[in-house]
């Protein structure tokens, strides 16, 4: 009885497979002309032709949805649900398209993450402003709806470019590769993905942030001199 | 060519920006006023989030005021004594600005309350706007001069706190100069306009000052308010985006010098009917902000 017990539990284990995920580079320089990027990531598993899922999130936020009704023939924002957890960017590749009882377990899609309404009980309206956030993010391009392929370079080796929109949401990503035989989990490597500001651009967010006082004195001050040269050397008489 | 704004932190193309900035020059050139009301607007449409549209308005307003006050300046026409003592009502009216602003934002009705708030201000100045131009283009009769003002009915010569304004003339309740000054603080830090358009014909109307002095002194106390409120937003809100302001200031000199050429060419009424009529199509598009029913309902608010 007790080698049957330990025989089962030898197959109920689950089989790892030996991964490895790198991205190509682990930060995303915003400077003044940017203009968006591209992504890559290559990896390596001894598995043949497992399936492979990567995932790319941006940092959570809290995101109110807001939903516009009619006061006395205006149109103004008549509810809110707040939704926590909520990843500024998210985007996916995928060498197959998983089904949707799959892609529910392992949290695969944008609709399929975690993030929940904290004021709000009403399943059926949490359900709807959960459409709308999914859509919205979609539309702003925070959430890209195309979706992409993991390119098998040979059976042990992948690689996938993921594109970042210009107006792409500062902050520390999170890229995940997962590796699937048969619907089952063999392997998850996780690697972060620094987005943001650099030089002068940087220089002006952080002064703007820590040094905010002054940061405005200056501004003031440059207004002020921009103001009074135009005055004196642009004269007309 | 796309400018990546370090504060708003979206990508923008830089030429439009500065064609807003040139426009806006162009109108404070032409007819003298600030623009803001139609940078805003604008700003917004670009999806410039409105507390950064606001701030960095403030800050633009810095440097037009300040051009448009120097020409003032030089020729004698700004009463700094009054203009210091709106400048007190001011400084309050840009920190309880501040203070709703903030708290609009939170329970997401900024977006409403710059709507209906436009609508009203533009709809009144423009609609009054285009009659008074339209009566002196039609019959030219003469412009009073000798208007009674408010501040001299007894109810207001009973008001404490009596002031000798010598430059324009005036012996009023410094409460009345202090409450315009209120109101034109409130104007900058919510809807990021100086509200030269309110002030000057309350000056006018209610402290009976010289229409000489108004401008000028009414510039002279906006470059105080709004480099105040610009440092109350830079500070609290962390929302004046200097690239940002420095695109609008500078296409906004270079309007303004077209704007001063085309004043010489273009008579008085036909360019007040004009300016009265671009009031009154902003006020519009507000109106249909408001009253359309939007293609979509919802909208996010994404929190920091």
């Amino acid at each position: 009885m007790r080698y049957l017990f330990l025989i089962l539990l030898l197959f109920a284990a689950p089989a790892r497979a030996e991964m490895n995920a790198e991205l190509a580079r682990d930060y995303v320089d915003i400077s003044t002309g940017f203009n968006g990027e591209t992504i890559s990531l290559f990896g390596t598993t001894d598995e043949d032709n497992a399936e492979i899922i990567i995932s790319i999130k941006g940092p959570e936020s809290i995101v109110a949805v807001r939903r516009k009704g009619r006061v006395l023939g205006a149109w103004i924002n008549k509810d809110t649900v707040e939704f926590r957890r909520v990843p500024s960017y998210y985007d996916i590749a995928s060498t197959f398209t998983p089904d949707d009882e799959f892609a529910k377990e392992h949290e695969i899609g944008f609709g399929n993450l975690d993030f929940y309404a904290e004021n709000e009980s009403n399943p059926e309206k949490v359900h709807v402003f959960k459409e709308a956030l999914i859509r919205k993010m979609q539309a702003k391009g925070f959430v890209p709806e195309e979706a992409k392929q993991v390119r098998r370079i040979d059976a042990h080796f992948f690689k996938t470019t993921f594109i970042l929109p210009p107006d792409i949401p500062t902050g520390l990503y999170t890229v995940d590769t997962y590796i699937f035989r048969d619907n089952k989990l063999l392997g998850h490597e996780s690697r972060k993905l620094q987005v943001g500001q650099v030089g002068f651009n940087a220089n002006v967010y952080i002064t703007a942030h820590e040094h905010s006082f002054f940061y405005g004195l200056f501004t003031v001050f440059v207004a002020l001199i921009s103001g009074w040269s135009a005055f004196t050397f642009l004269r007309r008489d | 060519m796309h400018i990546y704004l370090p504060i708003a932190e979206i990508s923008v193309p830089a030429e439009s920006l500065a064609l807003l900035g040139v426009a806006v020059g162009f109108l404070s050139g032409l007819f003298g006023v600030g623009g803001g009301f139609l940078a805003t607007p604008f700003l917004l449409f670009m999806g410039i989030p409105p507390a950064v549209a606001v701030g960095t308005q403030a800050n633009q307003l810095v440097a037009t005021s300040m051009t448009g006050m120097l020409g003032h300046w030089r020729k004698g026409n700004v009463d700094m004594q009054l203009g210091t003592v709106m400048m007190a009502g001011g400084m309050a009216g840009s920190l309880a600005g501040l203070l709703v602003f903030r708290m609009l934002q939170h329970f997401g009705h900024i977006d409403l309350f710059i709507a209906v708030s436009y609508v009203i201000l533009l709809g009144t100045i423009g609609t009054m706007m285009l009659i008074e131009s339209m009566m002196s283009l039609l019959k030219r009769h003469k412009v009073t001069e000798d208007v009674i003002s408010l501040a001299q009915r007894p109810f207001f010569q009973r008001w404490p706190y009596k002031m000798r304004f010598i430059k324009s003339r005036l012996y009023i309740s410094a409460l009345l100069p202090i409450i315009i000054g209120f109101v034109g603080g409130l104007l900058v830090s919510i809807l990021g306009i100086g509200g030269g358009f309110i002030l000057i014909p309350a000056m006018i109307y209610v402290l009976g000052m010289p229409s000489l002095l108004v401008a000028g002194t009414s510039l002279f106390q906006i470059i105080f308010i709004s480099a105040f409120s610009c440092i109350l937003h830079a500070t609290f809100n962390h929302t004046v985006d200097a690239i940002l302001a420095l695109i609008l200031i500078s296409g906004g000199v270079v309007g303004a010098q077209i704007g001063v050429r085309a004043a010489r060419r273009i008579k008085g009424a036909p360019a007040r009917v004009a300016l009265a009529l671009l009031i009154l199509a902003v006020g519009a598009r507000m109106i249909g902000v408001l009253f359309v029913e939007p293609s979509d309902l919802f909208a996010l608010d994404m929190r920091q």
